[in-house]
């Protein structure tokens, strides 16, 4: 925050921040009690030898549409704004600095994600991992094991229905907007307003606006209850550009890449060697990470149960694993 | 530090939630007539629990309760949360959570779900799921804490575990445990100690398994689950007290009808040095 700025303005554009990340928090609060993460065969033999996810870059995701379809949501509500607020100068000069992409991913900052569903037996998910059998679904409980993971994630929410993703663009766009057009009532647009106060909020809200758009998904996909375990390289000072050129050369090490359909794709590697360890210390009471393991529609199911519960023995030997197999028949895939 | 709770992130909207907490349990405590359940189902420390009103008790006093609100089919427990030098750090009555020693402590209210984690290394100290309605058990619970002895007590959510490496410990008898029919865990597999001599003397609680009394030490827990279903297993008191080096765990098992129950105990037995054990803040 700018030191320009008054101790008041910059304790408003807080709180406005505050309240607004603790309603979206409480959206992403009621965590399942285990969350499963569609894999192959290989995928699933890779996390288990290495005790590690792949958290890939979002903007090479699957399906790349994902993230427009979020930018989408937020240019329509930001164009309805502009209208609203059309006599208010700073506000149009915020909007007009404001565009949805100036997020964080388009800054050189790259969020990588994991991605969890509700549900361990979906038929499409078997189709897109498994089409000639040989899906997996590897049930995790996230929340007890997310602390001993070796990335500082965070765990969110997919949101289908638009008229919530809407709704809260809205209102958040809604308290900035009203904000800058309260602090620059009856005020020309000077410099405190055009390189202080509006800079400013931009960076909050466009911090804030990245939660969003990584979180909406077209409603088509609603099935999947999708979450995502979300992990972006933290910059100790973001204005100190020196330090930060460094800290993002350091974070640029850590990027390993895999190929997929011919596509080079950005990957950091999160391991829960911990998480095993912690389940390990009877004190700890934090459970095995892998609480369920479902097999997708295959020819050999038996076999597959008895190999995959040898698998995790070889990581847990004192355990009993849930293995099960979908009941979902081999020929709708 | 290789437990880091740096990355525990759960906290942005706490005061909000503890707002709705107070509301919540004030609402419990004044309009709801919480009973000792009789008939439930639950995973309790990673074993099938099946009407067993008492979890534990010592001395026939009950350490750990289920009790239900029967009016709104709700399930939560009786416990107290010890600390390692006897210090207690929350009570749980009626399945609400009162903290008694808040330094130190995160307590997690989410919808389906309380959780108290020690805020420095991650360790839970009680954990409480409850289940949605189709699910074919009411809740699942995992605590760590230690009895009013000192014994450490472990309900991890994949075992059950009495005492603790090295420490002088009382003899665990009155255990019925059995299998519960249709249940889904797979397997049934005691672990008791194997090298427990006092006085020249083996000593091992004996295991009627199958109609056969064996010593605990020739027990041989059957893998599947379908092969054995309603079998039990006793395990009776020859010797009320006797000198361990192990502790005693308890897994996958469906237990039924009755709570597991630890005789008297000796104090001059007690507070001798423990491995692995740190101190619980």
């Amino acid at each position: 925050m700018n030191p320009k700025l008054s101790e008041e303005t910059r304790g408003k554009i807080h709180a406005a921040a505050d309240d607004l990340l603790q309603k979206w928090n409480a959206s992403h609060s009621a965590i399942p009690f285990r969350l499963y993460h569609y894999t192959s065969a290989d995928g699933l033999i890779g996390i288990m030898k290495t005790s590690s996810f792949f958290m890939t870059d979002l903007k090479y995701m699957n399906d790349l549409s994902e993230l427009q379809y979020g930018t989408q949501v937020v240019d329509a509500v930001l164009n309805q704004k502009k209208e609203e607020y059309s006599s208010s100068p700073a506000v149009l000069e915020f909007m007009k600095r404001l565009t949805p992409t100036a997020t964080s991913s388009s800054d050189g900052l790259s969020i990588y994600s994991t991605s969890f569903c509700e549900n361990g037996n979906l038929l499409s998910q078997w189709r897109a991992y498994g089409d000639r059998g040989g899906g997996y679904a590897i049930g995790i409980d996230i929340f007890r094991s997310m602390p001993f993971f070796s990335r500082l994630c965070t765990l969110r929410r997919v949101i289908y229905e638009r008229s919530i993703q809407e709704s809260f663009v809205s209102e958040f766009t809604e308290r900035f907007c009203r904000f800058i057009a309260d602090e620059t009532r009856d005020k020309p647009l000077d410099d405190s307003v055009l390189n202080y106060l509006i800079p400013n909020v931009c960076l909050v809200f466009s911090q804030l606006l990245t939660e969003y758009i990584i979180c909406f998904k077209h409603p088509d996909f609603a099935e999947e209850r999708e979450w995502r375990l979300v992990f972006a390289f933290q910059f100790d000072d973001p204005r100190n550009l020196a330090k930060r050129e460094m800290q993002r050369l350091d974070h640029e090490k850590e990027i390993q890449f895999r190929s997929y359909s011919g596509n080079v794709i950005p990957y950091v590697v999160n391991n829960f060697a911990n998480a095993i360890g912690a389940s390990q210390d009877d004190s700890y009471c934090t459970p095995f990470p892998v609480v369920e393991l479902v097999i997708g529609p295959t020819i050999n199911p038996e076999l597959n149960q008895r190999s995959i519960t040898a698998l995790l023995r070889k990581l847990a030997p004192d355990i009993t694993p849930v293995v099960l197999r979908s009941g979902i028949p081999l020929r709708w895939l | 530090m290789l437990y880091s709770i740096n990355h525990l992130i759960f906290a942005p909207n706490f005061q909000f939630r503890r707002y709705v907490y107070k509301l919540v349990r004030n609402f419990l405590t004044k309009h709801m007539a919480w009973i000792v359940a009789q008939t439930y189902k639950a995973i309790i420390g990673g074993c099938f629990f099946s009407d067993v009103p008492i979890i534990l008790e010592i001395d026939k006093q009950p350490i750990i309760t289920v009790k239900e609100d029967s009016q709104n089919n709700l399930f939560g427990v009786d416990a107290d949360i010890n600390g390692k030098s006897g210090d207690l750090i929350a009570t749980i009555r009626n399945g609400v959570i009162e903290l008694q020693k808040a330094d130190g402590h995160v307590l997690h209210e989410l919808p389906n779900r309380q959780l108290l984690i020690n805020a420095e290394d991650g360790r839970a100290l009680f954990d409480f799921k409850s289940m949605p309605a189709d699910a074919s058990y009411s809740f699942e619970l995992s605590l760590h804490t230690y009895l009013p002895c000192g014994i450490p007590l472990s309900l991890h959510p994949n075992r059950i575990r009495i005492g603790c490496t090295r420490i002088l410990r009382p003899h665990a008898h009155g255990v019925i445990l059995e299998n519960g029919r249709g249940g889904e865990r797979a397997a049934i597999e005691i672990v008791l100690p194997t090298k427990d001599i006092y006085d020249g003397k083996i000593l091992v609680p004996f295991v009627e398994f199958a109609g056969s009394n064996r010593p605990a030490t020739e027990a041989v827990a059957p893998r599947r689950f379908n092969e054995h279903l309603g079998s039990t297993i006793r395990i009776t008191a020859d010797n009320p007290f006797f000198k361990i080096n192990e502790p005693l765990y308890v897994r996958n098992l469906g237990i039924s009808g009755f709570p597991i129950g630890i005789s008297a105990i000796r104090s001059d037995e007690l507070g001798v040095s423990e491995e692995n054990e740190p101190e619980t803040k």
